[in-house]
């Protein structure tokens, strides 16, 4: 990297000495606009050395050479990191730190701290200046921040800086100026090349490593932990990426083999050698158990600077809630506070569950989900969330009281309108979730056409259902019962009420009514020896042809119902063929039966 | 040298069939089905089904029960006589069909003329619905409850031992649907050696592809057994039937792949299979 020390960006062009006596050679630079130039790229500068009196060759002309310079203006600290947007109220937790990485201290007496409006050009105002006793020691750090800023600040200010896209300046008294932008910027005067990164609530803009110099704000910072007062790059630091953690499947059964994937980085100075950092999970449940052991391991890999690996780790874990911590281990590491991260995961069934999806409304109704409680404690609706496989949660509102043990709740898209299509409902147990997740009605290339998901407040989930469209008639909820998601037996579905159970056949196949009008319509049940099962139907008329197939072969329980339709078969007395096998292969199951289509002759 | 007029006899007797034959819609048995090959039959049943009357004078009368696919609520049980003066033919009939909720009772008549070479007659079935709830329109409206169908048969020895016909149940048909479209069948049978072979041709209406049936029946004084087929989908058939005195007894079985047997039994008094 090229140090700012060395040229200073405010000269137009400068003719150096290069060396001490007359026996060092001459270095004539010319710098093109740099740091509040018109230009968004780093300042060019053409370096030409010739050789001085007394230098070993003749006094030849080298060809220029061109190299990138830096943002940092010669001899002055250098911005190090800025934290402009706090989590939560930025008021007292925003700072600036300076940073000086020369062998000596240097003054910052006049100089005056800046912010600028990026949405306009020259929208600069002050926010701090130096006083005369303000310096900031050789390698040290000098912050100014607000009163919540810890360790404290050396100079306490209320910044008052915007999120970005904005920027930041520094005006020394001999006209150096250091910039930095941060976000989209429109106008070139508040960047020094490509501005930084806008980076998230909480997370600060450090300039990695310190005395990053490389010609732009972008190459210079990176988002990082606020480390006020201290390097923003260690020596030795490993860290968990935050959010990196993952378990697959996200809701494993009770000691199901389960696989956690996260990543490692370091972002430290120096290489960390392969089996020097050891991994370590913890699982730690909401009960007084105490922390659960589950794996440790060394990170096999070597880790230059920069460097990320991911690690992919077996586990199983006990029924219920848990939070899994993963730490990585190095000695020496120097910074602890992004050593580890955490999961909120469950094992096994949460306390509320889905048991009918209506994602395809035909009353205008809106789509809603139905919930039971199968904990053995009330729940609070308001304490969960309903999703899609998008990912955006809605909140349950407008219900009243807990949802007690083995009870239902319906969480609708409108409620006013399920409760204005379906009056007989008890509003009570009828709640608003907002933002509705739009349901998808139709498959995608997946097989699944969306997933409804539950979670708690906390994120920790409850249920995952993927389903598919396929063969649900239009209008028609999908409902839990005999072990799958099937079209709900009731066409219209079964809000606030348990699916409808069939009773036992005395056959296999019943066919209901056995006499129907032309275009009518009428139902197949079937009670079958097996959990899953297709299922198909066909119509032949009493010469032993087959006029129609009223129900393509379609996937259903042990036991259930389909309504279908004659459609244009004429007016006559036909055989209904029932077939059915398990799902998967086996012997089938045929029924046949009579069926009597009226109508006048033609 | 052959007569010229035997040489246009022969001719129609090739280009008839072959032009019912390709002009045939289905007909298939229903309220009066005997157990009996298809095409003219000594049966009073068969008359009254197909029109066609039977070739012999003389009274009979018969009893006959199908089984439709197996199925218990799909039964058909019917008596029928029949008389016959020189060339006259009449008969009548009654037969149920089903269990109560799906099915209907039937009378039906025949009247034609029949020669040794020939013969035509007409039919005429009436339904009436088993079950009629009160209230609905089948207990208010006749048209609602009841259904009646007209049709002829018609053949011809067109041949020396070379039989056609042709049949149309139900040329007219008001009220209630029967059970089965049958607009046409068209068939021929041919004697040689105490064998008979036959063919049939029908289609259903609505442009569906025709029906094709065949046969061939082995037959002595008191005995006949036949083996059937027919496709769409392919399923085949036999039957036997025997008489002695003036009594008769037979019985056919025909297995769809699909929807299973079905079972015909006929007896009678004064007639034959045939």
């Amino acid at each position: 990297m090229l140090h700012g020390g060395v040229l200073s960006l405010a000269a137009a062009a400068v003719l150096v000495a290069g060396g001490a006596g007359p026996a060092g050679p001459t270095i004539a630079v010319a710098i093109a606009p740099g740091v509040g130039g018109a230009g968004p790229a780093g300042p060019t500068i053409a370096v030409v050395i010739a050789p001085g009196v007394g230098g070993a060759g003749p006094a030849t002309p080298a060809a220029p050479i061109a190299v990138a310079a830096g943002c940092a203006p010669a001899q002055h600290p250098l911005i190090a990191e800025l934290l402009y947007d706090a989590v939560g109220d930025d008021t007292g937790w925003e700072f600036i730190e300076f940073y000086n990485p020369f062998d000596r201290a240097l003054p910052l007496a006049g100089a005056r701290l800046e912010a600028g409006d990026g949405s306009g050009p020259g929208r600069w105002t002050l926010r701090w200046t130096g006083n005369a006793v303000d310096s900031v020691a050789a390698g040290g750090r000098f912050v100014v921040g607000g009163a919540k800023v810890q360790p404290a600040p050396r100079a306490v200010v209320n910044l008052d800086l915007q999120n970005g896209p904005d920027a930041l300046r520094v005006v020394w008294p001999d006209g150096a100026v250091e910039v930095v932008g941060y976000g989209a910027l429109e106008f070139a005067e508040y960047s020094c090349g490509a501005p930084a990164v806008d980076v998230a609530s909480g997370q600060s803009v450090a300039r990695i490593p310190d005395d990053a110099d490389l010609g732009s704000n972008a190459a210079d910072f990176r988002a990082a932990t606020p480390s006020p007062g201290r390097a923003n790059q260690s020596q030795r630091d490993l860290a968990v990426l935050a959010g990196s953690l993952v378990l697959t499947p996200e809701q494993p059964d009770p000691g199901a083999v389960a696989r956690l994937t996260g990543r490692i980085e370091n972002r430290g100075a120096t290489i960390v050698a392969a089996g020097e950092a050891t991994l370590v999970a913890t699982a730690s449940a909401a009960s007084p158990a105490g922390d659960v052991p589950l794996f440790a391991c060394a990170v096999g890999a070597a880790l230059a600077p920069g460097d990320t690996v991911a690690f992919d780790e077996p586990l199983g874990l006990e029924a219920g809630k848990w939070r899994l911590r993963v730490a990585v281990v190095v000695p020496g590491d120097e910074s602890r506070a992004n050593d580890a991260d955490s999961l909120l995961v469950r094992a096994g069934p949460g306390p509320l569950e889905l048991t009918e999806i209506q994602f395809h409304p035909a009353a205008g109704e809106g789509e809603w989900v139905e919930v039971r409680n199968r904990s053995v404690a009330p729940l609070d609706l308001a304490g969960f969330t309903v999703s899609d496989r998008g990912g955006a949660r809605g909140t349950p509102a407008g219900g009243e009281g807990a949802l007690e043990p083995e009870s239902l709740a319906v969480l609708a898209q409108d409620r006013a309108a399920l409760l204005g299509a379906l009056s007989a409902l008890d509003a009570r147990r009828v709640w608003s979730a907002g933002p509705w997740p739009s349901l998808n009605n139709s498959n995608d290339s997946t097989g699944f056409a969306d997933a409804v998901v539950l979670r708690e407040a906390d994120g920790t989930p409850c249920q995952r259902v993927a389903y598919s469209a396929a063969g649900v008639p239009a209008g028609v909820p999908l409902e839990w019962r005999d072990g799958g998601w099937w079209p709900a037996s009731d066409p219209a579905g079964t809000p606030l009420r348990p699916p409808h159970t069939r009773e036992r056949l005395a056959r296999r196949f019943e066919c209901a009514p056995r006499r129907l009008r032309e275009g009518g319509a009428a139902t197949l049940a079937w009670d079958l020896p097996w959990p899953r099962a297709r299922i198909s139907l066909e119509l032949y008329d009493m010469a032993g042809r087959r006029v129609a197939r009223p129900l393509e072969e379609f996937p259903a329980p042990a036991r259930g119902e389909r309504l279908w339709s004659a459609g244009a078969a004429a007016p006559g007395l036909y055989v209904t063929l029932a077939r059915a096998r398990p799902d998967g292969s086996g012997e089938w199951i045929v029924e046949r039966g009579a069926l009597r289509i009226e109508g006048s002759a033609r | 040298m052959r007569p010229a007029w035997i040489t246009r006899m022969a001719g129609l007797a090739v280009l008839v069939p072959i032009a019912l034959l390709a002009l045939a819609v289905r007909a298939v048995s229903q309220d009066f089905t005997c157990a009996t090959p298809p095409g003219p039959a000594a049966s009073a049943g068969a008359f009254i089904e197909s029109g066609l009357p039977p070739r012999g004078a003389g009274s009979a009368l018969d009893a006959s029960y199908t089984r439709w696919f197996g199925l218990p609520e799909l039964e058909t049980r019917a008596v029928a006589c029949r008389a016959g003066w020189r060339q006259a033919r009449v008969a009548a009939g009654f037969s149920q069909t089903g269990e109560t909720d799906l099915g209907w009772s039937a009378i039906g008549l025949a009247c034609g003329v029949a020669r040794p070479t020939g013969g035509a007659g007409l039919r005429a079935v009436a339904r009436r619905e088993r079950a009629i709830e009160p209230g609905s329109a089948a207990a208010s409206r006749l048209e609602a409850r009841a259904g009646a169908e007209v049709g002829w048969g018609a053949w011809l020895e067109a041949a020396r031992r070379l039989r056609l016909w042709a049949a149309a149940p139900q040329s007219w048909s008001a009220g209630v649907a029967p059970p089965l479209d049958r607009p046409l069948e068209v068939g021929g049978e041919f004697e040689c050696d105490g064998l008979t072979f036959w063919l049939t041709r029908s289609a259903p209406s609505g442009g569906a592809e025709a029906d094709h049936g065949a046969g061939v029946a082995l037959r002595s004084e008191a005995l006949i057994a036949w083996v059937s087929a027919r496709d769409r989908p392919l399923r085949g058939g036999v039957g036997l039937a025997g008489s002695a005195r003036r009594f008769f007894v037979a019985a056919a079985v025909e297995s769809h792949p699909e929807l299973g047997e079905t079972v015909r039994l006929s007896l009678g008094l004064g007639g034959a299979a045939r």
